[in-house]
């Protein structure tokens, strides 16, 4: 159906249509079964660990095919069912009228309905139970997170409702990737390549190096932990765009998790990774490798960190030679480095000579 | 022997020791200790007499009690009743007179050895010197006659005193008689007059008491039966039941010539084939005539029954309450949320003497005791239809209850439960502990069958109590359902952008599955929906590791929950 009306629609208006119609759909499937006299259930798909698999052929992951039931005949799911109920009837509103509403407000508003909520986590699951039932993303229901989407700066031409933005000429921390990048269409883009890197600290260098020129590159700065936004953002470059995405982080696990979480997703949002995994981004760096190669100054792993290396070299994520490789070596040499490091030879030269060593590893 | 020297006058004192005379200096032989326990015994004996001579006479007992306070401790009790009253010249005998017309038969019955009536006498005219004041209305050659009298007990002589009589207008038949007392007290206690007649109706639900007590409240305790209980048959002694006493006594009194017919009519379950083997065995001449019987060979007899086997005695000497009877009479006066009785097959102990056991349990409404303006549960103990409410703890009864572990038919507090257990022990020979004849010996095969007679009763309260939680459940349930289900298909409705359905079939047939899940009926389905629901629940963090229970918010929601559906 949505390919058929593909033609002439944005991408936003696609979205849109496509939500809307699934949101009716789960109120036409429990009227049709109470007509049919049976006692309605809504299968939701299982978020527990069990469910969550890592999807070779997508490189991220998936939920499994497991799902439980909420159902009108059950004292103890029937309130959440109802709960589904109003928050589908309340996101079908928002995505009619084009609007948001942060997960706290609609908190807020379940007030007034007949089965109201007792608390925000509450509310919180009944909100992520429809977004797997769907399995569309709680931002095309206009459920919008509180958290802050990153810094993008760089040649791109955004539409953000009318106003078009370039975001090389946003001033110089770049444009706020909003939670509502799903209704952002790009109009025009002089780039070839998206550099993430992890701090702002990093950012703010590379603008003022004026990498972005430079190596022709959108400058993403992550904020630690990339929120859903700026993961959805990079997706789309990188798929409606085609440009390559390259990820710069600190050489520790950590480091190399956010950008794990990029490129793959992460079990807990299995669910939508279909919307937020860039299969095709690629690691920059700071590598193990970076760290003896650049002789850069490290500190030295903690029992945590050592810890957690472990569990990343048996997570299926990892599972291909260079990470393998990389997460043995720095065991061995038990030794991380921050991204700022390369600072020991000068505040100029990791945009003068670690990047551009890097891009052609990496491109040729 | 000199007749001035001190000491006994084998003639006059030895022999002028009535059974009053023994009585009056040992009155706690009588059950008369204690002021409370004194009333009680009173109104024992004279409720207990009143019962047999109206049964005995195919009449439905009717007693009306007055008991007027004159001063401390100082009372009249007025006592008549609608039975077939007494004949003048048996009056006194019967009120005055310890033993007469005593019945040592082997039979089923109330009453004591004959003393009852006249130990009150003999109580009322030990505390306060006052005569005895009676009216007998009675039938004789089909006329009815009256006859009002004052009189005294002579207590060395064992006789009655006349000191006044008339005649009185009889209209119906009926004993009155009104006694005084000094020395004992009223008391609404458990101990007490009142709870004994409470008790006493409930065990005689065919039976109709009114009561004034000395406030001058009247309490009308009504009729719940109208049958009068068939009269119990003598049965002949089993051999298991006897002692070499026993035997020598037939001995003495039998009409038979020899020891074989002797012990055949003597003896119930006792063939002249038996007869031969006891003779093998102990090489006695069972063609001796009975009166020439030696201590020994009685004693030989008599070990060699128990070594024998015999059937079990005949039981149809035996006349319980009726399972039926005792719930009528609970229902009458507790008027219980719940009531269940049990009349159990005769059994025996000690390998010979035969017992019925009935029991009964009330629980809600206004069974068990007041206590503290809260409700406690109560054991009420019965022997052959009379309350015994004294010593409690060393009875059968008691202890055959007390070791039910009640945990386990969903009573976790039994003290503090409205609960009253009623039980009844019948037997020609109730195995009393002490002379006062108020509790029961714990003889394992008693304590057997008072224990399953009532964990009977108490698997059924238990299906009652689970039952009305579960009705409770299902109102609390099928009103989440009713309330939901409405709100959660309009909003269906209007997500779906459809008209509203005809729901009342789905709502019908959830609020019937759920009673069905209350019920057990399908735990397995619900136990898979609610594993499937902690599968959706499960919570995982951003690297995919299950978040640790209690660091869970989803928990105290859950808990939450539960808490609403469990208050």
């Amino acid at each position: 159906m949505v390919k058929v009306e593909q033609e002439g629609k944005s991408h936003k208006e696609l979205r849109k249509e496509y939500t809307y119609n699934k949101l009716k759909g789960l109120g036409q499937e429990i009227i049709e079964e109470i007509e049919k006299q049976k006692v309605p259930s809504i299968r939701v798909p299982s978020r527990g660990t069990g469910n969550i698999v890592y999807d070779d052929a997508k490189r991220y992951y998936v939920l499994g095919d497991r799902y439980g039931r909420r159902s009108l005949g059950n004292v103890k799911q029937i309130r959440k069912l109802g709960q589904m109920v109003y928050v589908a009837n309340f996101c079908k509103d928002l995505v009619a009228r084009e609007k948001t509403a942060t997960i706290r407000e609609m908190y807020y508003v379940s007030e007034g309905w007949g089965i109201s909520f007792k608390t925000q986590q509450e509310s919180n699951i009944v909100g992520e139970d429809l977004e797997v039932t769907l399995g569309t993303t709680r931002e095309d229901l206009g459920l919008m997170p509180e958290e802050d989407g990153a810094s993008v700066y760089g040649d791109i031409t955004l539409l953000d409702d009318d106003v078009e933005i370039n975001a090389a000429r946003a001033g110089k921390s770049g444009y706020t990737i909003s939670p509502t990048i799903d209704q952002v269409e790009f109009l025009d883009c002089g780039v070839e390549r998206v550099i993430a890197v992890e701090t702002m600290g990093m950012f703010h260098r590379m603008v003022q190096e004026n990498a972005n020129k430079r190596f022709n590159t959108l400058i993403v700065g992550l904020k630690g932990q990339a929120a859903r936004a700026t993961r959805r953002f990079i997706k789309r470059v990188n798929e409606e765009l085609g440009l390559p995405v390259y990820i710069c982080n600190d050489g520790d696990p950590w480091g190399f998790h956010i950008a794990q979480v990029i490129i793959s997703g992460s079990a807990k949002l299995a669910h939508v990774n279909h919307d937020l995994a860039t299969p095709d981004a690629k690691f920059m760096g700071v590598t193990a490798s970076d760290i003896i190669n650049y002789d850069l100054p490290t500190d030295k792993l903690k029992d945590v960190d050592v810890m957690r290396l472990k569990e990343l070299a048996k997570d299926p994520r990892y599972k291909n030679d260079f990470w393998q490789t990389e997460i043995k070596k720095m065991l061995k040499i038990g030794k991380k480095a921050e991204q700022q490091s390369f600072s020991k030879y000068g505040l100029e030269y990791v945009v003068d000579t670690y990047f551009p060593q890097k891009l052609e590893e990496l491109e040729n | 022997m000199p007749e001035n020297e001190p000491g006994l006058d084998w003639r006059n004192d030895f022999k002028n020791l009535t059974p009053s005379e023994f009585f009056r200096k040992n009155k706690q032989m009588l059950g008369f200790t204690g002021k409370i326990r004194s009333l009680t015994i009173v109104f024992h004996e004279l409720i207990t007499n009143s019962f047999d001579a109206a049964e005995e006479a195919g009449i439905l007992p009717e007693i009306d009690i007055e008991l007027k306070r004159i001063d401390k401790e100082h009372y009249i009790l007025r006592h008549k009743d609608n039975g077939p009253g007494i004949p003048e010249d048996y009056v006194m005998r019967v009120y005055c007179s310890m033993f007469a017309g005593s019945k040592f038969r082997n039979i089923q019955s109330r009453g004591q050895q004959g003393l009852g009536c006249s130990g009150c006498v003999l109580l009322s005219q030990m505390t306060t010197g006052k005569p005895a004041r009676v009216i007998s209305c009675y039938k004789e050659n089909g006329e009815i006659k009256g006859v009002k009298m004052k009189f005294q007990m002579d207590v060395k002589n064992n006789r009655g005193i006349l000191m006044e009589r008339e005649d009185y207008p009889a209209e119906s038949t009926g004993v009155c008689i009104e006694l005084q007392f000094k020395e004992v007290s009223y008391s609404l206690a458990e101990q007490g007059a009142f709870e004994y007649i409470r008790r006493t109706m409930i065990g005689n639900p065919h039976a109709k008491i009114t009561f004034r007590d000395p406030s001058g409240h009247k309490y009308i305790f009504k009729r719940a039966a109208d049958i009068v209980p068939v009269l119990p048959k003598e049965v002949l002694p089993h051999p298991k039941g006897v002692s070499a006493d026993d035997i020598m006594t037939m001995a003495q009194n039998t009409d038979s010539r020899r020891y074989k017919s002797m012990l055949t009519s003597s003896l119930s379950r006792m063939s002249n084939k038996r007869v031969d083997e006891i003779s093998e065995v102990t090489g006695i001449d069972m063609n001796k005539r009975p009166k020439d019987m030696t201590f020994q060979e009685a004693e030989a007899i008599v070990h060699c029954f128990k070594k024998m086997k015999f059937m079990a005695p005949p039981t149809d000497g035996l006349i319980p309450i009726g399972s039926d009877q005792i719930e009528k009479g609970m229902k009458q006066i507790l008027q219980p949320e719940f009531v269940a009785t049990i009349t159990r097959k005769p059994v025996t102990y000690q390998g010979g003497v035969s017992f019925i056991i009935e029991a009964g349990l009330a629980y809600g409404g206004n069974a068990g005791r007041v206590v503290n303006e809260q409700r406690k549960s109560e054991i009420m103990r019965f022997a052959n239809r009379v309350p015994l409410t004294f010593d409690a703890g060393s009875c059968a009864i008691t202890e055959a209850l007390k070791s039910i572990d009640w945990k386990r038919y969903g009573l976790k507090d039994l003290d503090n439960t409205p609960l009253t257990l009623f039980v009844n022990i019948i037997s020609t020979q109730v195995p009393y502990l002490s002379t006062g004849k108020q509790s029961v010996s714990p003889e394992p095969e008693i304590v057997q069958e008072i224990r399953q007679a009532t964990m009977k009763l108490a698997r059924k309260l238990q299906k009652h109590i689970r039952a009305k939680k579960a009705a409770k459940e299902k109102e609390k349930r099928s009103k989440v359902f009713e309330e939901y289900v409405p709100v959660i298909i309009e909003e269906a409705a209007k997500l779906g952008e459809t008209g509203v359905p005809e729901y009342q079939d789905v709502l019908a047939k959830v609020t019937k599955r759920a009673l069905a899940e209350l019920l057990g009926e399908t735990v397995e389905e619900e136990e898979e929906e609610e594993e499937l629901d902690a599968l959706i629940m499960e919570e995982v963090d951003e690297f995919g590791h299950v978040v640790e229970e209690g660091q869970s918010s989803l928990d105290t929601f859950q808990e939450e929950e539960e808490e609403e559906f469990d208050e």
